[in-house]
């Protein structure tokens, strides 16, 4: 837990120095993680919607409209691990999870500020996640250290 | 690891879970007003006019079985079950303990949407009761993703709420349930 807390910071404050000192077995499980605090910045109260059409519906349709919740929660974190796996390669992609600790950090501030008031762009915090963490793990990429391809 | 690595951690996980908190406190909060008007709800005052120029409101609710389906033009799954319950429509026809009404919810401005509402029903010969909703009995009925089907007992109240597309054989089903009961 405290190796993971340090990693994550770590992640934010000296990045390159970061991933170049995780061992290899270290921090295989952080996307999963910080995707669930992906979905605790994000979707609480989306998620709780689903259920709330499922609640007064109680049918099939109130079931896909929680799966669809989830759904659409889940897909930024997933199309951004897809996009991060493939720049590290095979043999960084162990690191792949902590990119998405930018992403935290970016919608994470991105509702402290109203900018649906003032950006007419719809998905703006997503799509600068993804973008932090593209950006985050081209900046770290050679820092990683190499591993054999498992087979 | 540096001990400012682990405070920024720290700083961050908490700040996550922090956010996520008063989210679920928010949603808690709102619970009751969340989702679509569940069942057991009584009608909220609205008032549309049909394409025919009536005026369609709660008071026309009681002594029938009513099906209210919000749909609009651009929704293929809406005209796909506009078309079924029109079919259904026939079969009820001058039954007066039963009644359908499609309310287009178009999201466009109010006489667009009669234009477009009018042009479908035209197409595509429909018999079924159309009206024309400006955004206030959506809102009333809480209405998300179209289509959003109601099914409401004589008295006015709602007792069945269908989110997505639903099958006029359910449809037919819950209607002679609630025949059944009113008998």
């Amino acid at each position: 837990m405290r190796r993971a807390l340090a990693r994550y910071g770590g992640a934010l404050v000296a990045p390159r120095a970061t991933v170049a000192a995780s061992g290899p077995e270290e921090g295989l499980r952080d996307g999963i993680w910080l995707s669930l605090l992906y979905l605790a910045v994000t979707s609480v109260y989306p998620v709780a919607e689903g259920f709330a059409n499922w609640w007064a519906t109680r049918n099939l349709g109130g079931i896909v409209m929680i799966l669809s919740a989830f759904g659409r929660a889940l897909i930024v974190p997933i199309v951004a691990l897809v996009a991060v796996e493939t720049i590290l390669g095979q043999g960084r992609a162990h690191r792949r999870g902590l990119a998405l600790v930018p992403m935290v950090v970016v919608v994470l501030a991105m509702r402290q500020v109203p900018w649906r008031a003032t950006v007419g762009v719809p998905y703006l915090p997503e799509l600068l996640a993804m973008l932090a963490a593209v950006g985050w793990t081209l900046w770290v990429r050679r820092s990683i250290p190499e591993q054999e391809a498992r087979g | 690891m540096s001990r400012l690595g682990l405070g920024v951690g720290v700083v961050f996980v908490a700040a996550a879970l922090a956010q996520g908190a008063a989210d679920f406190a928010r949603a808690r909060a709102d619970w009751a007003a969340m989702g679509p008007l569940p069942p057991g709800s009584a009608a909220p005052a609205f008032a549309v006019r049909t394409l025919s120029g009536a005026q369609f409101e709660p008071e026309h609710l009681q002594g029938k079985v009513s099906v209210l389906t919000f749909w609009a033009t651009w929704c293929p799954a809406c005209r796909s079950e506009i078309d079924d319950l029109d079919e259904l429509d026939d079969e009820y026809e001058g039954r007066p303990d039963v009644q359908f009404m499609a309310v287009n919810a178009e999201g466009v401005p109010p006489r667009e949407a009669w234009r477009k509402a009018a042009g479908y029903a035209a197409k595509e010969k429909l018999s079924l009761p159309i009206a024309v909703d400006n955004g206030s009995m959506s809102r009333k009925f809480r209405v998300g993703p179209i289509p959003h089907t109601v099914v409401l007992d004589p008295s006015g109240t709602v007792r069945h709420v269908h989110l997505g597309r639903v099958s006029s054989s359910t449809i037919a089903e819950e209607i002679e349930q609630l025949l059944q009961e009113s008998r």
